[in-house]
């Protein structure tokens, strides 16, 4: 069983970013025009991946905090609409990129070493952290149109790339997330 | 093969909806103005609202189980 921001990952946000693959395989030709079209098509890629990422650890950490609400309110509304905005309140992920610094404050809220965890988990997250990292450089610079910090040009492998790594992030996030909530309520939430 | 919960989730309020909001020991009107989906637990619907009147300085927007409106 998964969450159910991870389903939401699995299936709509996937459909979204196939799209763009799809979009990239249309545009034909091998001509200069082709080239500044697909690299066009690659910035708008990398940006709706990282923005459908953030959506995906909002809907996570909104997942979780249901729980923790549900569990502590013991059923008295009042409550839980306290408690709940109290755990949402400035929540980073609400206004900037789901970069590794914004996650891990935003998580650690919940009482766990968020990116310790992640990394005991799977081998291969810090890598996975360092494309995060990358991907996030890549949507300021996209945003901002101001390249002095990345390599040009963006190529789809790049974003590929970065897909793949955000993929094994989710899952590991949401395995994190399970392990935890089930040690501080006492059952499994997904 | 993707696994789901199987609880079906249901939608009790909709963007632009004008809801009552219970926090602590008294309520605020606020309008929702985004929709999570069935992400609680049991797939309960969870809404994104803005108040509609002044909270003192206290947060604007925040997040509520729509079956926890009013």
């Amino acid at each position: 069983m998964v969450s159910r921001s991870l389903g939401k990952w699995n299936i709509h946000r996937k459909a979204e970013l196939d799209q763009m693959e799809s979009a990239h395989g249309l545009t034909g030709g091998t001509s200069r025009g082709r080239r500044y079209a697909t690299e066009q098509i690659n910035h708008a890629y990398a940006m709706l991946l990282s923005s459908q990422f953030q959506g995906f650890c909002r809907d996570l950490h909104s997942e979780a905090v249901d729980h923790v609400v549900t569990h502590f309110s013991g059923g008295n509304g009042a409550s839980a609409s306290l408690l709940r905005a109290n755990l949402v309140w400035g929540r980073r992920l609400d206004r900037g990129n789901p970069n590794p610094g914004n996650l891990g404050s935003d998580f650690n809220r919940l009482g766990i070493d968020f990116w310790d965890q992640v990394k005991s988990a799977h081998a291969w997250s810090q890598r996975r952290k360092d494309r995060l990292e990358m991907l996030n450089e890549w949507r300021n610079a996209i945003a901002h149109q101001d390249f002095s910090n990345v390599r040009q040009p963006l190529h789809l492998n790049d974003v590929r790339a970065w897909r793949t790594a955000c993929n094994g992030l989710a899952r590991t996030f949401d395995r994190v997330l399970s392990r935890h909530l089930t040690a501080i309520v006492g059952a499994q939430p997904w | 093969m993707i696994q789901l919960p199987n609880h079906k989730s249901s939608t009790l309020v909709q963007v632009g909806d004008r809801v009552l909001v219970r926090f602590g020991t008294r309520s605020i009107r606020a309008e929702v103005i985004e929709d999570l989906g069935g992400i609680g637990v049991g797939g309960r619907q969870i809404v994104r609202v803005k108040a509609l009147e002044p909270t003192d300085g206290e947060r604007e927007e925040f997040e509520v189980a729509a079956d926890e409106l009013n």
